[in-house]
């Protein structure tokens, strides 16, 4: 039995990572969980594996890799690479029943929404089995804002392709493993306008402590918080006391928005650069829900999250993103860290 | 070459080879050091100075070089290997984790042992020995200042550490900086023996004042005061109250990290003068002991403060570092009198003894001229009961002495390449203390002198010059103190000046924590203050900005 092109967020978990990629899964557990998820649908592997079989693309990269003299080695010939096979991948129409099932996928998310023009994020959504240890977060490409159908098949395209962004290659180069990738799914996901938004972690990055949970945040959409933009604003919770123990508000000057099409970062109004952009309760919701979600994976997890500014607590509140801690810093004790410090490190 | 000690002596060829620059002790020079505390300071202090981080298996440092010339001495660090850094790492943090664990108790521990030796060395009653215990006394306390150096460097390699990453950490967390007060507020209203000094003058100036004494102290010269006093009782009173602080303080010295100044016990008109400046400047009460508890609430309502405004992750490590720089501070003053203080008394009153016996027996002119020779010298010269000639051995060293004090004023304040000053003090941070660079040039910000640390606040006054503390007598009122360094002697003038600018120094310098504990603005490590403000002139010091402006 063939497999679907289009499959919804609630119907996917774990299990079908190989077919919808890992940020689709996980979206879909933390459903599962009863936890909310901004509305979508995943455009499955199959749809990257029947396009690369009925336009030809899977051959000519294959062939384009096989004639590639030795392994791409430099930025520059990863940057090559890259470039060739895009320009193989995206003039290429998307064939009638791939561009069908997205279509009427299309369609059902404006109708799940109440709307004609539902903005979009649209996000590769990795299989990774070929990466089993790496933290594969930021490999691949992510498009938010995005409307109509046209822009929508469009950065379909765009998400496979990414699977040979120069920086994806060369961590293949550097783990051994072949450049000719595997499959791609892709996420499709209703926009969440966000008045704020950010990261959060169930074991402190720096330290390792993992009784407290540290959410970052910021004005607008979470890429500032991740690409380090601005100095977000920081809460520390108890797991244990779920009380509020730090609340650091910093003065955050650029901010990242939705703009007509896609995102552009932008000054934060002089007035609100000050103002805490999370309310305590909303902090402590945020938590509770990391709590919910750590304890179901059972390890320690990093979680991204944005408030919708259309609508208020606490369904303004969406998990976007939530992946296991590759690395854990290890915890080290006050001395040590004393000691690290007099060395010069840290 | 230095009295007779050519590998103590500047090779330029062999020292430039093997070391990547050099820098003027100016906190300690000029003048130049007697021949005798050369040899005591290179035989046994010295050494201490690579006992602290050698026996810490400091990862980046061996301690430091010293080298003699033309009269003044130049540091530089012994560094590590990169190799060495790797072995020494796993050693060095199992020693600290037992120190930072409590870093107030090795300081307490240490002072106890120092105590014991004190006890051993000093207020012994020399007259009264034998020639060949006199001699057993002096070797006796020559060792002793080895031990001594061993715990003030392995105090001060384990302690300093602390306090100067503490001090990053304010910088970098809280963007406080070391001149800032709260970093002098931070850092008082700790019980230290030393600061009980001043209190106790103080203390001496008000008792006069209110026993209706003040007449007698302005007019009578300080040789007759204390005959003058004996008429009456409440003379009687006073003298009492004066020996008690004797009792305690004899053992204080002009000048600190030398040995050829007289201690208030040998000349009471030291303290007396002190006392007699006091009074003439109306300071009847600095009284420490009632300042102390406002100090202290002041101080642990800002840790809190502070501690509120750390990040969470790194409270835990800021807590640990401000103890440590809190028992470093205090180490520091205290260690003037168990380190630098009693036990290099306790040599000079020995050498003066055995140099008085000396001159009994027609060898020396008188007895200071004991000053003059090395410390086997005098103790080969005390055991064969003086069968030998000395005369000629210290006309020559005298004037050697007196060549090196003509050149005072003309050293250069680095030997070497002066850029590669900065890596030394990332290899051994405690180097800072002696090598601290200004942290703009003057032509950058619009000063006469920028200096490299500062104790907050900003003062005008008069400046008065003075090149040695032995001139300390010549300050007059509104004074701005400018030299090239102060060590503990110069301690009782912080109650009587406004403001003091330094040629040597940094943030660990004496000059500084003083300045702090006193809450008088201070601008250390100008490099050059001494030589371009004249006595007399307006100057203004800026311990915020570490700057320095001539008014006039």
């Amino acid at each position: 039995m063939p497999q679907p092109i289009i499959l919804w967020i609630e119907e996917v978990g774990e299990e079908l990572t190989p077919l919808v990629g890992s940020k689709n899964a996980n979206l879909g557990e933390i459903t599962r969980m009863g936890l909310p998820v901004p509305p979508g649908f995943a455009v499955t592997t199959e749809a990257y594996d029947e396009f690369m079989a009925q336009t030809g693309a899977g051959e000519e990269i294959e062939q384009y890799l096989n004639n590639f003299p030795e392994r791409p080695k430099t930025p520059s010939e990863y940057g090559e690479v890259s470039q060739r096979i895009k320009d193989i991948i995206l003039p290429k129409d998307l064939p009638e029943e791939i561009q069908d099932a997205i279509d009427c996928a299309y369609d059902e998310l404006n109708r799940k929404c109440q709307m004609t023009d539902v903005p979009m994020a649209v996000r590769s959504s990795g299989v990774a089995e070929d990466l089993p240890t790496a933290s594969f977060a930021g490999q691949y490409d992510s498009y938010l804002n995005v409307r109509g159908k046209d822009a929508l098949f469009e950065k379909v395209k765009r998400c496979w392709a990414s699977l040979y962004t120069a920086r994806s290659i060369m961590y293949r180069e550097k783990h051994n493993l072949p450049v000719l990738a595997g499959s791609m799914g892709v996420g499709v996901q209703r926009m969440v306008t966000p008045r704020t938004a950010g990261v959060g972690f169930t074991v402190h990055p720096g330290t390792g402590d993992d009784t407290k949970i540290l959410l970052e945040a910021n004005w607008g959409t979470g890429e500032s918080v991740v690409q380090g933009v601005v100095i977000p604003d920081r809460y520390v919770i108890d797991k244990e006391t779920s009380t509020l123990e730090e609340k650091k508000i910093s003065c955050k000057l650029r901010q990242i928005v939705i703009g007509d099409m896609g995102t552009e970062e932008q000054e934060v109004p002089e007035n609100r650069q000050s103002l805490p952009c999370l309310s305590d309760e909303e902090a402590l919701k945020i938590a509770e829900f990391a709590a919910v979600l750590e304890k179901s994976y059972g390890m320690p997890l990093d979680i991204e999250w944005a408030l919708d500014d259309t609508l208020s607590f606490p369904e303004n509140i969406f998990l976007v993103q939530a992946r296991p801690v590759t690395k854990v810093v290890e915890k080290k004790d006050t001395i040590d860290k004393t000691l690290d410090r007099m060395m010069g490190r840290y | 070459m230095p009295y007779d000690r050519p590998l103590y002596d500047f090779n330029e060829e062999v020292d430039l080879k093997n070391y990547k620059a050099w820098v003027l002790g100016a906190m300690w020079y000029p003048p130049p050091w007697c021949p005798l505390f050369v040899d005591i300071w290179y035989t046994y202090g010295k050494y201490g100075m690579q006992y602290g981080p050698e026996m810490l298996s400091d990862p980046r440092t061996h301690g430091w070089d010293w080298r003699f010339n033309k009269g003044g001495f130049y540091l530089t660090v012994i560094e590590t290997t990169e190799e060495e850094k790797k072995l020494r790492e796993k050693d060095w943090r199992e020693k600290m984790r037992v120190i930072l664990e409590d870093p107030w108790a090795m300081w307490t521990k240490q002072k106890a042992e120092l105590k014991e030796g004190i006890d051993k060395v000093w207020g012994v009653d020399l007259k009264a020995l034998s020639d060949i215990e006199l001699c057993d006394h002096f070797m006796e306390s020559c060792h002793f200042i080895k031990r001594v150096a061993e715990i003030h460097f392995y105090c001060m390699y384990a302690l300093g550490q602390g306090n100067i990453q503490f001090r990053r950490m304010l910088k970098q967390l809280l963007n406080i900086n070391p001149e800032d007060v709260e970093y002098s507020q931070l850092n008082s209203g700790f019980d230290n023996d030393f600061m009980k000094l001043a209190q106790r003058l103080s203390e001496l100036s008000s008792m006069a004042i209110n026993s209706g004494l003040e007449g007698t102290f302005k007019e009578t010269e300080p040789e007759e005061l204390l005959s003058k006093l004996e008429a009456n009782d409440k003379g009687k009173q006073w003298i009492d109250k004066f020996n008690e602080m004797m009792n305690e303080f004899g053992w204080m010295r002009v000048r600190f990290l030398e040995i050829n100044t007289p201690t208030w016990l040998e000349d009471n008109t030291l303290p007396l003068r002190e006392i007699q400046r006091y009074i003439k400047q109306g300071i009847v009460s600095a009284s420490t002991d009632e300042v102390r508890p406002q100090l202290e609430s002041r101080r642990k309502a800002l840790e809190e403060q502070l501690l509120k405004d750390v990040p969470s992750e790194e409270r835990e490590v800021f807590k640990k570092l401000m103890e440590c720089s809190q028992a470093s501070h205090v180490f520091s003053e205290d260690h003037t009198i168990y380190v630098e203080g009693i036990p290099f008394s306790a040599v000079r009153l020995s050498a003066l003894e055995l140099g008085r016996r000396f001159t009994e027996k027609g060898m020396i002119d008188e007895p200071e001229d004991a000053l003059f020779l090395n410390h086997d010298e005098i103790f080969h010269t005390g055991i064969i009961k003086q069968r030998c000639d000395l005369g000629s051995l210290v006309e020559k060293r005298k004037q050697e002495y007196s060549d090196y004090r003509k050149l005072e004023g003309t050293l250069p304040f680095f030997l070497g390449d002066p850029t590669k000053i900065s890596e030394l003090v990332e290899a051994d941070v405690i180097f800072s203390v002696a090598a601290a660079q200004p942290i703009a040039t003057p032509e950058e910000v619009g000063a006469s002198l920028v200096g490299c640390a500062g104790s907050p606040g900003v003062v005008e006054g008069t400046a008065y010059v003075l090149m040695s503390d032995t001139e300390m007598d010549t300050i007059g009122p509104d004074a701005i103190l400018v030299a090239p360094g102060t060590t503990p002697g110069w301690t009782p003038i912080f109650n009587v000046i406004k403001g003091i600018i330094t040629d040597g120094g940094g943030y660990l310098s004496h000059a500084l924590i003083v300045a702090r504990e006193f809450g008088i603005p201070g601008v250390v490590g100008t490099q050059e203050a001494t030589r371009k403000i004249k006595t007399g002139q307006r100057v203004r010091v800026d311990g915020n900005t570490c700057q320095v402006h001539i008014l006039d």
